[in-house]
């Protein structure tokens, strides 16, 4: 009878365990499959007339996607325009403008694939700390995609499309991504823009662009101050606050030489130093770059064979970028913001000073000197032109 | 000839393995409450998987809260804090083989003439590390649930995330002491290894200007630093409980090394979060870890968005750190409850006690008042390393348990309660 009675509760657990194991079957909670949910891959925020916030966002059409290639062989490479879809909404904040999307979409919203924001220049210049608070606070964006400025209106780089990707923020992102790579434009994601917003050594930037007809074009780096634009800087400028803020090589030059002609370098960052000093109120900062690299174009017979005539190009170069660089630094001192980094600097290594002075004003009063040390290796594989 | 040789070699090697059973053997405790000894690798395993858990999670920010860009120093100095606590612990057990803290506790305050006296003095001391342990394991379970909801699955009701972790955590506790530290030693590499390989990735977005000036801080803040920083390595004062148990002769380097794979760890998120967002970003962080996984690329490494999968291999650290809190709060009340059977009303304890502890994780409003409470905990810690430094300091006073062979041990014991 004993035995029996073991037996009958040994099944009872039995089932009991089959059962508990049943409800892991249901799966998980929060599922949710890729068609169920929208994608939304790149935002603009502008400034709507009336003091609220405009917002477009760019919506991927998966089908079109995949059969704008090879569904219609005439018109194929133009549907671009059909492979996404670009929604407005107008809130009083970030949030309420994205909320209201969802009223115009029939699934889900998800912003895990969003690559890109762009801030139109209007509402930059106003601040943009009530949209930096929301990308915050959302689980699902990534510290690693671009927040960029558009001069204009944003909007116009979320319905701008392109031949060369079907989808605008793709597009966008791959001409960072390939800049950073190629040196000739600064690594600055969301992440960046938050870690600098929040340090008192270092302002924030932001890529900046142009929607000029059906191209979009960069055109160089916007620096912040706060979350408020203070001011632009062009490309060339650009490729200097590179070497300067020893981020990256910045890009080919193209120069004068003497009243010869024009010479091409590819340059390679090598290293750049810096030295700060405090005297009579003031921080005296020098900033040494080396970089070395080879000779891509040159427009008139040089020898540079000859020691001293490649001695005298090395020396023209250093003169001009000191001169470039110099220039871009003044600009900066006259936004009053610091996105080369020098305060990040100070503190690291010149404490001192740093507790003495207050960096906002102190930058914007500080003597900076720029000083290049440029090394000519070799010249592509031409040795020598036609004299 | 080669017959001969090899049953030569065959009986050496015999001798040998004889030789260590009999070694091992020699070293476990004779008393019959002890059915097995946990090695010194599992003892190691155990100190540091209860010590690494959710805090890990959140550690970085109120690791620079104070101590700014010396903050990976302030941890560190807080591991070496933590070490010598260990160490006073180590020494406790080892005056004590085979007994646990709750047993010895009662001799070594009482008076030598009634047990029950000592018994009742050591009861709120006994029951206050009861107390701070189950309030860890809630806290650890809460904030565990809490980046799961707001990081990974927000339409899960966390009551169900909550109540599945605490029905699991039954599971560990039918099974005996010698399951469990086993169950830590095959779980260490998937505690160790996640976050050394996610914090030495992201140093490469380390920026040398966030962790300098590195001395800067002066002295006394950077102590406050400190004291925040031990907060994070509660949970191995279980091991008043477990040291009873632990092989003899390697306590030491085990509690050692149980100490300083836990520090080594934590150094290196701290360096690294620090290293990438640098302290002030760090403030506006709810979750510094979870955040450095956001902002590193792991694209070569299949899974571009590393963060949900971290989540979901950090169950096992938290499990392992409130399971074995858990394990050690029933296993501590069964021993101050006058039964013989005491697996059987560790069992029951923690059948009931599950409920309390599930009222108890949703007593915290809201993640700031989890946060304040949290904190509050930590002090409740400080108080606790005071405690065994003071019994050790008890037991070398009345000289109290040598920590001597066994025989003399027994010797004791027995002019103790012969009467």
């Amino acid at each position: 009878m004993r035995k029996k009675g073991r037996r009958i509760i040994h099944h009872l657990k039995s089932l009991l365990i089959a059962l508990g194991c049943l409800l892991l079957l249901s799966g998980c909670w929060d599922e949710r499959e890729i068609e169920d949910r929208t994608s939304v891959v790149a935002i603009a925020v502008d400034k709507a007339d009336d003091g609220h916030i405009l917002l477009t966002a760019q919506i991927p059409l998966p089908l079109k996607i995949a059969g704008g290639g090879g569904g219609t062989s005439g018109g194929g490479g133009g549907g671009g325009a059909e492979s996404v879809k670009i929604i407005n909404t107008k809130g009083r904040t970030f949030e309420e403008a994205v909320g209201k999307i969802q009223y115009r979409v029939d699934q889900k919203l998800f912003f895990g694939q969003l690559t890109v924001i762009a801030f139109g220049k209007e509402l930059a210049k106003d601040g943009i700390q009530s949209t930096i608070d929301a990308l915050r606070r959302m689980r699902q964006t990534r510290r690693l995609m671009y927040p960029v400025v558009v001069e204009g209106k944003a909007a116009e780089l979320m319905s701008q499309t392109t031949d060369l990707e079907k989808i605008p923020a793709n597009f966008v992102r791959n001409m960072i991504d390939n800049g950073v790579r190629l040196g000739f434009l600064p690594n600055l994601t969301l992440g960046q823009f938050f870690t600098r917003l929040s340090s008192k050594a270092r302002q924030p930037a932001m890529l900046n662009f142009k929607v000029d007809g059906s191209k979009i074009i960069v055109t160089g780096v916007a620096a912040f101050k706060g979350d408020k634009l203070a001011g632009l800087l062009n490309r060339r400028e650009t490729s200097n606050l590179l070497r300067v803020s020893k981020e990256n090589s910045g890009g080919d030059i193209t120069l004068r030489v003497g009243g010869k002609g024009m010479a091409t370098f590819e340059p390679k960052l090598v290293d750049t130093n810096y030295d700060f000093s405090y005297e009579g109120g003031k921080v005296h900062s020098r900033i040494m770059v080396k970089i070395e690299g080879e000779v891509t174009e040159l427009t008139f017979p040089m020898n540079l064979k000859n020691k001293k005539i490649h001695e005298k190009l090395e020396r023209t170069v250093e003169k001009e970028l000191a001169k470039q660089s110099t220039k871009m630094i003044q600009e900066l001192q006259k936004f009053g913001t610091d996105i080369v980094g020098l305060g990040a600097r100070v503190r690291a290594f010149h404490n001192a000073i740093w507790e003495k002075v207050d960096w906002d004003k102190a930058f914007s009063n500080a003597d900076v000197e720029v000083q290049y040390d440029v090394k000519i290796r070799r010249s592509g594989m031409e040795l020598k032109n036609y004299q | 000839m080669t017959f001969a040789r090899l049953r030569k070699i065959r009986k050496v090697v015999e001798a040998i393995t004889n030789r260590n059973k009999k070694s091992q053997i020699n070293q476990e405790p004779k008393d019959p409450s002890t059915k097995f000894v946990i090695t010194s690798r599992e003892s190691s395993a155990l100190i540091t998987s209860t010590i690494i858990g959710a805090g890990v999670l959140t550690l970085p920010r109120p690791a620079s809260e104070i101590a700014h860009q010396s903050a990976w120093l302030a941890t560190l100095c807080g591991g070496i804090v933590i070490f010598f606590v260990m160490w006073a612990i180590t020494k406790l057990g080892l005056r004590f083989p085979g007994k646990t803290f709750v047993e010895y506790t009662g001799d070594l305050i009482g008076i030598k003439r009634s047990e029950t006296v000592g018994k009742l003095v050591a009861l709120p001391i006994l029951l206050f590390f009861i107390l701070m342990w189950l309030g860890m394991m809630v806290a650890a379970i809460r904030l565990f649930g809490e980046a799961i909801v707001s990081a990974v699955l927000p339409e899960t009701p966390l009551e169900v995330i909550v109540g599945i972790f605490l029905l699991a955590l039954l599971a560990l506790l039918i099974v005996e002491l010698e399951v469990i530290v086993r169950f830590n030693e095959i779980l260490l590499p998937v505690i160790i290894l996640p976050v050394t390989f996610v914090s030495v990735l992201s140093l490469q977005n380390a920026e040398l200007t966030n962790i300098f000036p590195m001395f800067k801080i002066d002295l006394f803040t950077f102590l406050k630093g400190v004291v925040s920083q031990m907060f994070a390595y509660q949970g191995f004062t279980i091991m008043l409980l477990f040291m009873a148990y632990v092989q003899r002769g390697k306590n030491v380097g085990a509690s050692t090394i149980g100490i300083a794979l836990p520090t080594f760890n934590y150094i290196l998120i701290v360096f690294a979060t620090v290293a990438v967002f640098g302290f002030e970003e760090l403030q506006h962080l709810t979750w510094p870890t979870l955040e450095l996984m956001k902002s590193t690329d792991f694209s070569f490494f299949i899974l571009e968005r590393i963060e949900s999968a971290f989540v979901a291999i950090w169950v096992v650290a938290v499990y392992t750190t409130a399971g074995n809190l858990f394990y050690a709060v029933c296993f501590a009340f069964a021993q101050i409850l006058p039964t013989k059977k005491e697996d059987t009303a560790r069992k029951w304890i923690g059948v009931c006690l599950l409920p309390v502890a599930f009222w108890l994780v949703f007593l915290p409003e809201n993640v700031y008042q989890l946060f304040q409470w949290s904190k509050y905990i930590g002090y409740a810690g400080l108080v606790a390393f005071a405690i065994p430094f003071v019994l050790l300091l008890l037991a070398v006073i009345r000289k109290q348990g040598k920590g001597a062979p066994r025989r003399h041990e027994k010797k004791r014991q027995k002019n103790h309660s012969s009467p």
